[in-house]
């Protein structure tokens, strides 16, 4: 078990590696191939040539760009000291993990993450409860009733959301409760911290959005592998040998045909937590995905990078966890 | 899902049809016949022709209404929009001259905009899904079929691009891109760029599946058959895996096609991948979440149609799956 856990890791310090050197390569050579330093999006209008000479660099860029890349790495690790903003006392320190400086907001990327990340947070936990109760419950109702009206109602549930683009959905739902029937306030965050009752406004649509679009994935899903469930043998011995149908459907069905469904909630939860790019853009939620629309806009390369990095660790992480998990709920699953 | 009644009635229709002596039929018939019978699916197929057909002659239909996705028709009649620069009628100002109405400021006109943007659309949903196929299917045949440290590579290849938030980085990608000249200034250019991207990403996908299944076919009897009377690899890959991978292949196309559509439209809508001021579904989308309050409308038009196509598609793609199901109790 430690020994797959460690083997798990080092492969997924692997991927991470993998990803970072792709990111890095994409941001640090294609601009130079296209002829514009990013130099030149850090500095602003109309720059000086001594002005992006400096900034080049405070920010290591007139460096070998193996040596860029050792650097960057470094910093995420261990943080870095030799960040300055091109003057001779801009010096800019950067503690681990380092992923630079911003373009745009002159402050630490990681910074701004951890900034940004509790409203992520809170739109991830929200939507996956809705989607895993609302998904699995249609998917087991529609099963178990396979044929009758709840079944046929729950395919066409499934079909018109799997069919409706998460954006789209969001836009009807603001145009209907915000700016038709004036339910809702404008969104506007608060942390739940400070108002729990403004941050459940701010936030419902956005549940709302994610929760029924996955929901419908789910049910799908969850109707499939429930069918196939209870076509084994297993299950009509338990049924053979007297046992009540809820206890059949509970103990002996849900359980193996909910694991699969579990490990992809998992992966999808992680997916999420990198950024729900189009709601969050939609409804102008500042979490990480906001982050990343408005870090396109300004092109704001250090941040896309930092981003990127950090969504793919919320995967790997996501892999492995939910892997162990699975071989301890599924006594069939040796890890080897 | 098919309820008692439906057997029976197939059965009785049958009993009717079938010639004296029992005709038999390929797998292929019996997947059409029972493709025909499924009302949703055809809807879908014929939806999918229509939309097919409309995007096809839309600079004909667009010449005969006497419009164009470009100009801006608020320059020559200003009567279009209000003051603030809104249409000055209910639903973006449709009229016989623009019959989905115009954009709000400029004054363009929708429904060229949208049969074009659809054009767009189309035209990528459709590409990257080839493309992305074709890698999937081409290296998904290797890996099972050679194995070894092949099988290897090319798994943990597709474990890594799985791992990869794809999204994101085809966005940063295109924000690269999206600096260079070359690209900014050429709609075929992007339109490329955008296909390779949302192919390239797909491909483990497709490459995962089909690998699975030619793991499983390549054990079967009729391959062993096949190898003892040394047929070569190529009679193994083109004779007996492909016309068994033909009802996958299909499937997983016709659903691809629209989760393509919908990662264009996605990437439009976030403002990068084919640039304004060419229309696209999700550009349009973007456009008028802007006026939303107060030009409703302009949001329907592009909304509807992306809904409507995705559905069509998704009504097509699960019928085709369900009548190529082998493993369905009435084969």
């Amino acid at each position: 078990m430690v020994r797959y856990i460690i083997r798990r890791l080092l492969g997924a310090l692997a991927v991470l590696f993998i990803v970072s050197l792709v990111t890095f390569g994409l941001f640090m050579v294609v601009p130079v191939m296209t002829g514009a330093s990013p130099a030149y999006l850090y500095a602003g209008k109309n720059p000086s040539p001594e002005l992006i000479a400096n900034i080049e660099h405070g920010l290591g860029l007139d460096k070998p760009i193996p040596e860029q890349f050792y650097m960057y790495m470094k910093g995420i690790v261990a943080g870095r000291t030799d960040l300055t903003d091109g003057t001779a006392d801009g010096s800019r320190p950067c503690p681990a993990p380092c992923f630079g400086y911003s373009f745009r907001y002159q402050s630490p990327v990681w910074d701004i993450i951890k900034d940004r990340f509790p409203v992520t947070l809170s739109i991830t936990v929200g939507a996956a409860i809705i989607w895993l109760s609302l998904g699995i419950g249609v998917g087991v109702l529609s099963a178990l009733r396979r044929g009758g009206f709840a079944d046929r109602a729950s395919m066409v549930f499934i079909l018109l959301f799997l069919s409706l683009p998460s954006y789209l959905f969001a836009i009807l739902l603001l145009y209907v409760f915000v700016y038709g029937l004036k339910w809702l306030p404008p969104t506007q965050y608060v942390p739940l911290t400070e108002s729990p009752v403004k941050w459940f406004q701010a936030l419902i649509l956005a549940w709302i959005t994610i929760g029924f679009g996955s929901a419908a994935l789910y049910a799908r899903l969850t109707r499939a592998n429930m069918l196939e469930t209870m076509s084994e043998d297993y299950i009509r011995t338990a049924v053979a040998k007297g046992l009540p149908r809820k206890t059949v459907v509970r103990k002996h069905a849900m359980r193996a045909a909910l694991t699969p469904i579990l490990t992809i909630a998992g992966l999808d939860i992680a997916f999420l937590l990198g950024g729900a790019i189009f709601v969050e853009k939609v409804f102008s939620l500042p979490g990480l995905g906001l982050l990343f629309v408005e870090a396109i806009g300004k092109q704001d390369l250090p941040v896309i990078m930092g981003l990127t990095i950090v969504s793919s660790l919320f995967i790997v992480v996501a892999n492995i966890i939910v892997d162990v998990l699975y071989s301890a709920v599924d006594p069939r699953v040796r890890l080897s | 899902m098919t309820a008692p009644i439906d057997i029976d009635e197939r059965f009785a229709i049958d009993a009717i049809d079938a010639p004296a002596a029992i005709a038999g039929r390929s797998l292929g018939e019996i997947a059409w016949r029972r493709l025909r019978q499924d009302k949703w699916a055809m809807a879908g197929a014929v939806t999918i022709l229509i939309v097919i057909l409309l995007v096809i002659f839309a600079p004909l239909i667009c010449n005969w209404v006497g419009v164009d996705p470009y100009t801006n028709y608020a320059d020559s009649h200003p009567e279009l929009l209000d003051e603030l620069g809104f249409p000055a009628g209910p639903f973006s100002n449709a009229s016989w001259q623009h019959p989905f109405g115009v954009e709000p400021q400029t004054g363009r006109d929708l429904m060229a905009r949208t049969l074009y943007g659809g054009r767009n659309s189309l035209i990528v949903g459709v590409l990257a899904t080839v493309l992305g196929l074709s890698i999937g299917v081409i290296l998904g045949i290797i890996a099972g079929l050679r194995g070894g440290w092949i099988d290897s590579l090319l798994s943990r290849t597709m474990d890594v691009l799985l791992a990869f938030p794809v999204l994101l980085f085809a966005i940063a990608l295109l924000v690269i891109v999206g600096q260079t000249s070359w690209y900014s200034t050429s709609v075929v250019w992007q339109i490329l760029v955008v296909t390779f991207i949302i192919g390239f990403f797909a491909w483990p996908y497709y490459g995962r599946l089909i690998r699975g299944q030619v793991l499983s076919l390549r054990e079967k009897e009729f391959v062993d058959a096949a190898r003892s009377i040394g047929a070569p690899n190529s009679r193994i890959i083109f004779k007996e895996l492909l016309p068994n991978l033909l009802p996958t292949v299909l499937v997983l196309a016709t659903l691809a096609i629209p989760t393509n559509i919908l990662a264009e439209a996605g990437l439009s809508f976030l403002g990068v991948g084919v640039l304004p001021p060419t229309p696209t579904w999700g550009g349009m989308i973007n456009d008028a979440l802007g006026s939303l309050q107060l030009d409703p409308f302009y949001m329907f038009v592009p909304g509807m149609s992306i809904f409507i196509v995705v559905l069509a598609f998704n009504l097509f793609g699960d019928g085709l799956r369900d009548a190529t199901d082998t493993r369905a109790s009435d084969l």
